[in-house]
């Protein structure tokens, strides 16, 4: 079963041929023709998960969130992580950003172990997280002032992500006054005005209704593929990932473990007319299968 | 595909113009004074006199005069009162024992607060300690205080201080130990400092609690001071209250019970509308565009 899988997958993949991109090199063109997913994005690795299991002991009974987790990724590659509630997509992301130690493994980031959170990696939760009492424009500024940036100017950094998501003429608006989609937009200029080299994004747009969720995923891979960075994207929306991914890891619960890891071959730049296309139905029926959705 | 209409901005306003619905019929300017807050709860306070000048006339002896006054008889002590100086003098004191026992007071709990929301350690040797000093009626310790401090301001101030401590101590320490979890772990990511959490995070979330128990620290502050003075005291305005029901000239009970009432009025007011202006972003009913 999961050999035909492959084997289609091959077949579709063959019929593809990706243009180069130099803004957002395919991680497949980077690492030959080959598509075998452990062989795909072993050179140049910007984050390495390697082995990472983390359990939570319990009073009566342990929890294995994570066994044995391993995963590589390129510099500019998009990965999704998707996966069931309870598949340790979140802890894993945790993980990842230093805010919680693996139980065994390791993360390197850029060559070096991860063990604390560090500036060059952004974080952007479900919710929006953003300060009340501050207005848009200086919730945005707030890692800048927390880490007591100098050598740039800020306000022509922070009209440059303003102008990224669109967000120009809200800057002096507080959260309350925006709408939720907008309330993302501003947590997204926030995670982007330090430049990080990495983001993370927890299901960013998981409390966010369809018409607006699917806005925000077009405007998404308009900036990632302008902005270049490497993301982690944890979703449980198959469509979500498959639209804005270059790779999907496909996550399994009990123990939480990545299933497979999917290559989409989709061309960039992502447009919504992506979705309506053959490869994006497969690709999604490819991954529903795998986890068992039919 | 886009067979839709495009509308620009221009178009839309005019959109707007053309569709807002007819103005309803204005209401009479009489109506809307009738309607006001000012006239319905002037009218409230107008009825409930009534009836009891009604109650009072119905059954002079159930309701004798000596202890119970008039409406009749209260509304021209009460204006007699505001005009005498002796009288606003008491006020004045009453006024500064409980000022000042609100400032002592409330900035003692918010410095207390914060430390025991802070400090694990402090949390643990003082809390307890905290709790079962709260749970102790501290009206009871006016004796005590005036034993300590004698009969004047000292002994009201002491008193106003360790009632209106215990609201804004409690108030700040579940404002700054109640924050929303995401925040926490953002400012975890971008590496900021315990001081930089406090005063960017902690501080700001905490403002409307904080704010809640200094709105009751100021009610509790008035009640102190007068429960001092109604215990010993040669001046203050229960001081006045205890002296005139000795005397038994009731209406001049009722009228310094009504400026304290407006007193007490005007103070929370001045409080809400400093809540309003300073926790502007908090629990507004603003429409979302």
């Amino acid at each position: 079963m999961r050999l035909a899988c492959h084997l289609w997958l091959l077949a579709i993949q063959s019929e593809f041929e990706p243009e180069p991109n130099l803004a957002h090199p395919p991680i497949s063109s980077l690492a030959g023709t080959d598509v075998d997913p452990a062989v795909v994005g072993r050179s140049p690795v910007a984050l390495e998960i390697d082995d990472v299991s983390r359990v939570f002991v319990g009073k009566s009974q342990s929890l294995v969130a994570l066994a044995n987790v391993t995963l590589d990724v390129g510099p500019g590659e998009f990965i999704s992580l998707v996966g069931p509630s309870g598949c340790g997509k979140t802890t894993l992301l945790n993980i990842v950003a230093g805010l919680m130690t693996a139980s065994s493994g390791e993360v390197r980031f850029e060559g070096s172990l991860m063990t604390d959170p560090r500036d060059e990696i952004g974080l952007m939760f479900q919710t929006p997280t953003l300060f009340p009492w501050r207005s848009a424009v200086r919730n945005i500024s707030l890692p800048l002032e927390i880490r007591k940036e100098t050598g740039f100017d800020w306000d022509s950094r922070i009209a440059e992500v303003l102008d990224l998501v669109g967000l120009r003429g809200f800057e002096d608006h507080y959260p309350r006054e925006l709408s939720g989609g907008m309330q993302q937009r501003v947590a997204l200029c926030r995670l982007l005005v330090s430049d990080p080299h990495l983001m993370l994004l927890d299901e960013p747009f998981g409390a966010l209704d369809e018409f607006t969720r699917e806005n925000l995923n077009a405007e998404l891979a308009r900036i990632s593929e302008h902005e270049n960075k490497t993301t982690l994207f944890v979703t449980h929306n198959i469509g979500e990932a498959v639209f804005l991914s270059d790779r999907v890891a496909v996550m399994g619960s009990r123990p939480g473990r990545i299933l497979e890891v999917v290559d989409v071959p989709l061309e960039r730049p992502r447009t919504p007319s992506v979705r309506s296309g053959q490869e994006y139905t497969d690709v999604t029926n490819y991954i529903r299968n795998i986890l068992g959705l039919g | 595909m886009a067979t839709h209409t495009t509308y620009t901005d221009a178009d839309l306003a005019e959109l707007a113009r053309t569709l807002t619905p007819a103005q309803a019929p204005k209401q009479s300017l009489v109506i809307r004074v009738l309607a006001s807050n000012v006239v319905l709860t002037g009218a409230t306070i107008l009825a409930l006199g009534g009836l009891w000048q009604l109650l009072s006339a119905i059954d002079p002896s159930f309701w004798p005069e000596i202890v119970l006054s008039r409406p009749t008889e209260i509304v021209p002590a009460f204006s007699q009162a505001i005009t005498t100086g002796f009288v606003w003098e008491n006020f004045w004191v009453t006024f500064q024992e409980a000022g000042i026992g609100f400032v002592i007071g409330a900035s003692g709990g918010f410095i207390l607060g914060a430390l025991v929301a802070l400090s694990p350690i402090f949390r643990k040797a003082v809390y307890p300690v905290v709790v079962l000093f709260q749970s102790t009626p501290r009206v009871a310790l006016a004796p005590i205080f005036i034993a300590w401090f004698g009969f004047g301001m000292s002994s009201k101030i002491g008193l106003a201080v360790t009632i209106c401590f215990f609201p804004v101590l409690i108030n700040t320490i579940t404002g700054l130990t109640i924050v929303d979890e995401n925040s926490l772990v953002l400012m975890r990511s971008l590496k900021a400092n315990r001081f930089q959490v406090f005063r960017e995070l902690r501080l700001p979330s905490a403002m409307p609690a904080i704010f809640a128990g200094l709105k009751t620290a100021l009610t509790f502050a008035v009640i102190g001071a007068i429960v001092g003075e109604l215990t010993a005291a040669n001046e203050g305005a229960g001081h006045l209250i205890e002296t005139a029901s000795f005397q038994f000239r009731m209406d001049d009970v009722f009228a310094y019970l009504f400026m304290l009432s407006i007193f007490g009025l005007v103070l929370f007011g001045t409080a809400s509308y400093l809540e309003r202006r300073l926790i502007f972003w908090h629990n507004s009913g603003d429409e979302k565009p």
